[in-house]
């Protein structure tokens, strides 16, 4: 092969400027995602946490960032911690969020969201989510492997639209509007470190069978199960401490908690499940004021919650305080514009850390 | 293994990576290998058939040789005690010999085309007369699985006993090298059916690697891919939807998806041609030019010239001139002369000669009525142009047209293409008799305001969609505009500076990108977001 050096040179420029516009294009073209279910800038917020500045790291779905609050743990126990949450987070992306996290990170406990045991993973109905889930994520292998597990499991989809997304969304062109090229050129961060408190409310009720469904039983997904224990084993490698955690929701069931409860004596780990009748009582969780659908909570359950689990989580895994540590200043600044953001949605500060104490 | 799909691109790479990196004698083995994968990956088990046109064929060329090689033995070592007569003998016997040869070929390899691609047809048409005759017998059909490509392959293969025969070439010595120009996989799904002297050697041969050539045939390749996924994908599913349900549509709406589907297909199967062409590029390797900008075409004969070429060509070089050069066409010449005088009857078995080949183009294209009308379609207007030549002359002169000025071209191309997308209803309605019923049907439901309402003349697309399309036709038709001038835009490209270059080389495959009608779309339902 005769190739001149000036040639190799034009070549690789040519594709250098290529992928950098399919790279800018690929941000452009990212579907924006209703604001709550939007893991865009809680992904890419991750990234720009001080290294080894987070002590626990919370991954999961929903559940997590509607029901958990990273700056209140912090406010009342010192604790640093991240949600690392997608809608319906399979365990595959959980391991992988993991494994990323950890090149950066050196987190003192885990805790894993059981609900993702029990995700179904039909990777082709489930794609928004993945995309959502991935989308976000900068290029690497993590990112790489989640997109070929799913390739593997898909007739129509490949790993380089998950690489480009301009591939997968070039079909948007016709909505596309001057604000998304605006935006892809805005880093907004995530002061939340994850979570999304939200202010609605549905009243609800615990009903009669709570928990008890006559004939239910509880099957993990076989991969969701394979990830969840990789995950777990990745861990405990790294001489990690893991936690499994249940946020109440009123469809979950006895027969859920007891898979889960079985995984948890497996690898000796304490699996903390908010949702019996008496850990209900004990924080106060209100079914009428607390949820805003029936499988997650709103700011005043979120924050219900995170008091009790920051207390138990610094009492369990000695969790150090660190809210007179130098180098975590941006904390109280975060803490301070979410008080702005409460009392903006008519609930004053106070309120909720009080209604937390009950 | 689709030429616009993902896999498709990565072979490429690979197979040229491969290609350019092993020694120069073994390229053409790559070439071979890289032919087989492709053809195992998109047929499977239907290589067989490939491979018993290659046997077949090379063995024919083989023996053709052999026969030769005997006769010219024979000739020379007797030269001086053979007879005039003796020897004249000896030629005819060689003749005989090849010719029985080269039949066998012929008919071993149409028929393996004819059993698979239109043994139902026949079939069909027998049952159809038998229970027309009330002849209570019915010959079962079988459904075959079309070996990728057949068509392209087959006739390229007997184009070269063809040769063989009439010893323009050489019979190829060495079956493995003979086995990569029967199947050459940038060409053997959509052709252009190649020449052995054209192509042969040029695959052979071994290239190294140029920076020029490469960027050529890259172009070339984005270009096809352009005409393919931005304009022919494009127009794909509203056609579907006409031909498929033309009941709903209107007269002019039928006719404007006929026009649709003549620019539908020019596109895919010219950009097809075009990445062919261009992957051979690279590679150091010129195919046979397939299209030269048919909608530029005056009259349907200028059209065939322009219009698959080397089918074209084909059909010319082995079954038009063979036919009426034949002697019993110059005696039927002789006898039509005297029977319809000088003009028509000189014309007659160039006539039938042209129909013959029509037919055959017709047929090639798939076992069914409608592609016989097709071909009988095309071949009627052609012979029309050279029928009433002489009256259209004298038309021309009596009213002092000149045919050569702007509007007057103008004129037989628009007539041209009008003519070419009637013909499309033939090549493309479900069958001959829905093609009829579609004919019958543009002009029963034909209403002159449907030529000023602007929702029938959108067929239904989305405007955007056709913001797309119009501007991706109109560069369409500047290229063609200026290659038909002479002017080579590559090479006016090559001469600009390279930030204009690499300009255009981005917009070029952004617009592919994103304006490409490609991958599973876009549900935003299923994507549960919002504007913000």
């Amino acid at each position: 092969m005769k190739i001149k050096f000036q040639e190799i040179i034009r070549i690789v420029c040519f594709g250098a400027v290529f992928l950098l516009l399919l790279t800018w294009l690929s941000n452009v073209f990212i579907p924006k995602w209703e604001g709550k279910r939007n893991a865009a800038v809680k992904v890419a917020s991750f990234y720009r946490q001080p290294t080894d500045s987070i002590d626990v790291l919370f991954i999961g779905a929903s559940s997590f960032r509607s029901g958990l609050s990273p700056l209140l743990m912090w406010e009342q126990n010192g604790i640093t911690s991240y949600l690392r949450v997608s809608s319906r987070q399979s365990p595959v992306v959980s391991y992988y969020y993991l494994t990323e996290a950890l090149k950066t990170q050196s987190p003192k406990l885990v805790v894993l969201d059981a609900i993702s045991l029990f995700q179904e993973n039909d990777v082709d109905e489930l794609e928004p989510y993945y995309r959502n889930s991935i989308d976000p994520m900068k290029l690497s292998v993590e990112k790489t492997m989640i997109a070929s597990y799913i390739a593997s499991h898909s007739e129509t989809q490949n790993v380089i639209s998950y690489w480009f997304p301009l591939l997968r969304y070039h079909s948007r062109w016709k909505e596309i509007t001057a604000d998304e090229f605006r935006y892809s050129f805005i880093k907004d961060y995530d002061y939340l470190r994850g979570a999304f408190p939200d202010f609605t409310n549905t009243p609800l009720e615990f009903p009669a069978d709570y928990m008890a469904q006559v004939g239910e039983t509880a099957q993990a997904e076989d991969d969701a199960l394979l990830y969840f224990q990789k995950t777990i084993e990745l861990c405990q490698k790294n001489h990690i401490q893991v936690m499994l955690l249940t946020i109440p929701r009123l469809t979950w069931t006895y027969a859920k908690h007891a898979a889960v409860q079985q995984l948890a004596d497996q690898y000796g780990l304490i699996y903390l499940d908010y949702s019996f009748p008496e850990f209900i009582s004990e924080i106060g969780l209100n079914a009428a004021t607390d949820f805003y659908d029936q499988n997650h909570l709103n700011v005043l359950g979120s924050s219900k919650i995170s008091i009790n689990l920051g207390t138990f989580l610094q009492e369990t895994y000695g969790l150090p305080d660190r809210r007179n540590d130098d180098g975590y200043e941006s904390w109280n600044v975060d803490l301070q514009r979410y008080a702005e953001f409460l009392s903006e949605n008519g609930l004053s500060h106070l309120s909720i850390t009080q209604s937390g104490k009950y | 293994m689709a030429f616009t799909s993902l896999n498709f691109l990565l072979f490429v790479v690979a197979v040229l990576l491969v290609y350019f990196l092993v020694p120069k004698k073994y390229q053409w083995v790559v070439l071979l290998l890289a032919s087989y994968a492709y053809y195992w990956i998109s047929a499977n088990k239907l290589v067989v058939f490939l491979l018993f046109t290659t046997v077949t064929t090379f063995y024919t060329g083989h023996f053709l040789g052999k026969s030769n090689e005997k006769y010219n033995h024979l000739i020379e070592i007797n030269n001086d005690t053979l007879t005039k007569d003796q020897k004249k003998i000896l030629r005819a016997e060689n003749k005989n010999r090849k010719k029985r040869i080269l039949l066998t070929a012929v008919i071993l390899n149409f028929g393996v085309l004819a059993v698979i691609k239109y043994f139902n047809f026949f079939v069909g048409n027998f049952n159809a007369l038998f229970s027309a005759l009330s002849i209570d017998t019915i010959i079962p059909t079988f459904e075959f699985l079309l070996p990728l490509g057949i068509s392209f392959y087959t006739f390229q293969s007997i184009g070269y006993v063809i040769d063989v025969y009439r010893g323009k070439i050489e019979p190829d010595r060495n079956i493995a090298k003979f086995a990569l120009f029967v199947s050459f996989f940038p060409q053997i799904v959509q052709g252009p059916i190649s020449r052995y002297s054209q192509l042969a050697s040029q695959l052979y041969e071994s290239h190294s690697f140029d920076y020029t050539r490469v960027k050529f045939g890259a172009q070339l390749i984005l270009w096809g891919l352009f005409k393919k996924m931005v304009i022919a994908d494009r127009l794909a599913a509203t056609v579907s939807s006409v031909f498929d349900g033309y009941q709903n549509y209107a007269g002019i709406q039928i006719f404007i998806g006929a026009v649709m589907y003549s620019l539908q297909v020019y596109c895919d199967f010219s950009g097809g041609i075009d990445i062919a062409r261009g992957i051979a590029q690279i590679m150091g390797i010129d195919l046979a030019e397939n299209f030269k900008r048919p909608f530029f075409a005056e009259s349907i004969s200028d059209f065939w010239r322009r219009w698959h070429i080397s089918l074209s060509s084909w059909m010319r070089d082995y079954i038009f001139y063979p036919l009426s050069l034949s002697a019993g066409a110059v005696k039927l010449g002789r006898t039509s002369r005297k029977i319809m005088g000088a003009h028509l009857g000189k014309l007659f078995p160039t006539f039938l000669a042209m129909l013959i080949t029509f037919l055959v183009v017709g047929i090639w294209h798939g076992a069914s009525w409608k592609y016989v009308a097709y071909g009988l379609y095309n071949g009627v207007f052609i012979f029309a142009e050279v029928l009433f030549e002489p009256l259209v002359e004298k038309i021309n002169r009596k009213f002092q047209i000149n045919p050569k000025v702007f509007s007057w071209r103008l004129l037989n191309i628009i007539i041209t293409i009008v003519l070419v997308s009637i013909g499309r209803y033939f090549s493309h309605a479900a069958s001959l008799k829905v093609a009829v019923r579609m004919l019958y049907r543009t002009v029963a439901a034909f209403d002159f305001y449907d030529l000023l309402n602007i929702k029938i003349l959108q067929m239904g697309m989305d405007p955007k969609d056709i913001y797309v399309l119009v501007g991706a036709v109109l560069i369409l038709f500047i290229v063609g505009l200026l290659q038909e001038i002479g002017i080579s835009l590559r090479e006016k490209l090559a001469q600009q500076n390279l930030v204009f270059r690499w300009s255009i080389y981005i917009a070029a495959i952004f617009s592919i990108l994103i304006f490409g009608v490609y991958g599973i779309g876009f549900d935003p339902v299923s994507f549960i977001y919002m504007g913000f």
